[in-house]
């Protein structure tokens, strides 16, 4: 699993964790029923604290995105593949906003205000 | 068996090799084991019980029913070596070729050759002996055998056409474009595939029936090596079959699940990062940790892998889904420049 961070960002460490393996789901890299590395390797792999990406885990387990399995570690849930379908919907509204000449950051905006309208 | 002088090494499966390594790895075992079990269950009326089946210095020293005999000839000297020859045809008909796969089924051939002699010979000293404790040295049918093996073998090796190179792709890693402050790691796990697995499994299940039946029927000490190897097998089997596989800043690691192995690449020492294929068998003759000249590998099956090659040459090789993401990781961290840059490649 690919996980990109960047620790001199104001988000906080363990949101960065949990949107990288909310990306890695949503490209259709982490299928339902993939053990996601244990919480260890990765903390050693990214030199970040222990709890920081356990917390990540955490905020994953708490979105139903992963379920924590006695032995086994982190799995990911059916709602990784929901998460793929999520960007094949992004995908065509990139298309889409692509032929009427809108950007990528206009896009994001439009999509990040609806999202709290909605919410 | 005529030389072929081909003009040009060609990576195209020739069917007369499959041919070929089938006649020395399964037609030959197949034929030598049934010629050989027809021998012994001829002669099992005229034999004593128990008979002799361990000998020391002159005389013999371990005895088991007869029907043992038998049972091993068709366990040793049927389906063991069937199984190595039809695992090299197996994958000789996929198109790979090397070494280990002309060898395999030539291996296969003198050693069902060889231990088959050895056990028809081992019974056939013992006919109309009232004792087994009579039975005459196993010395004679011990070289012969050996000799028939070895001559199998060689003509196992010769019958099967020269061995064409094995065309390995190998594709540069780009590094994983990142932004200032970015920082990017890979980590996950590589698991045995299934078939592997379940041979595996068998091959643990066959060692544990063997070392049971040897408690009942052969001597304390071949039943303790028997069951040593068992254990072994098992042990070796649960800490291969998983590994866990990381690229970060320090470089690559690559530990086995159950912490017995790790192997490390620094990110200093990396010279070049690649995604190539790998052929367990034709390559590395075979699955788990492999060490061949040149390199080490983590085969747990055959497909996509990652290749990373030392500074001094050496290369580190794991079977791996997402192989290229890992090696994108591997090549920024160890700062290779992307494609274009002028590199000394070689072979």
């Amino acid at each position: 699993m690919l996980i990109r961070i960047e620790p001199g960002s104001a988000v906080a460490l363990y949101d960065q964790i949990a949107a990288a393996v909310r990306r890695e789901a949503a490209a259709g890299r982490l299928a339902a029923g993939d053990r996601l590395p244990s919480a260890r390797d990765v903390a050693e792999s990214l030199e970040v604290n222990l709890h920081t990406v356990l917390k990540a885990y955490q905020l994953l387990r708490d979105e139903g995105l992963v379920e924590m399995r006695r032995g086994r570690g982190a799995v990911a849930t059916a709602k990784a593949a929901d998460l793929g379908a999520l960007r094949d919907s992004a995908a065509a509204l990139a298309r889409q906003a692509r032929a009427l000449g809108v950007g990528a950051d206009a896009l994001a905006a439009l999509v990040r205000d609806v999202a709290r309208e909605s919410a | 068996m005529g030389h072929e002088t081909s003009a040009a090494p060609r990576p195209q499966p020739r069917p007369s090799a499959a041919r070929r390594a089938a006649i020395a790895g399964v037609a030959i075992p197949v034929a030598v084991t049934v010629l050989a079990l027809g021998v012994e269950v001829a002669i099992l009326s005229d034999l004593p019980d128990p008979v002799a089946t361990h000998w020391s210095g002159s005389g013999p020293d371990g005895f088991s029913p007869p029907w043992v005999v038998p049972v091993l000839t068709a366990a040793f000297a049927g389906l063991m070596p069937l199984a190595m020859g039809l695992s090299a045809v197996l994958t000789i008909r996929r198109g790979d070729r090397g070494f280990t796969l002309r060898l395999l089924p030539a291996v296969a051939a003198g050693l069902s050759a060889f231990l088959s002699a050895l056990m028809v010979g081992s019974l056939w000293g013992q006919r109309g002996l009232a004792d087994a404790a009579q039975a005459p040295s196993i010395t004679g049918a011990m070289l012969a055998s050996v000799s028939l093996g070895t001559l199998v073998g060689v003509a196992g090796w010769l019958i099967q056409p020269p061995r064409d190179a094995v065309d390995v792709s190998r594709r540069p890693a780009q590094p994983l474009p990142l932004e200032t402050g970015e920082q990017a790691v890979w980590v996950g796990r590589t698991e045995m595939s299934a078939p592997v697995m379940a041979a595996l499994i068998a091959s643990v299940a066959l060692l544990g029936v063997l070392a049971a039946i040897m408690w009942f029927t052969a001597d304390v000490v071949v039943a303790i090596v028997t069951t040593a190897s068992a254990v072994l097998v098992a042990v070796l089997a649960a800490s291969f079959t998983s590994f866990v596989v990381r690229a970060d800043r320090a470089g690559l690691t690559v530990r086995s699940s159950a912490r017995t192995v790790t192997l490390r690449v620094p990110a200093g020492d990396i010279a070049q990062v690649a995604v190539t294929d790998v052929s367990g068998l034709a390559q590395y003759g075979g699955f788990g940790v492999r060490m061949i000249p040149g390199a080490t590998a983590v085969v747990l099956r055959s497909g996509p892998a990652l290749e990373v090659t030392r500074s001094s040459g050496r290369r580190l090789v794991v079977t791996m889904d997402h192989a290229a993401a890992a090696a994108a990781v591997l090549a920024a961290a160890a700062g290779v420049e992307p494609e274009g840059a002028p590199r000394a490649d070689q072979d």
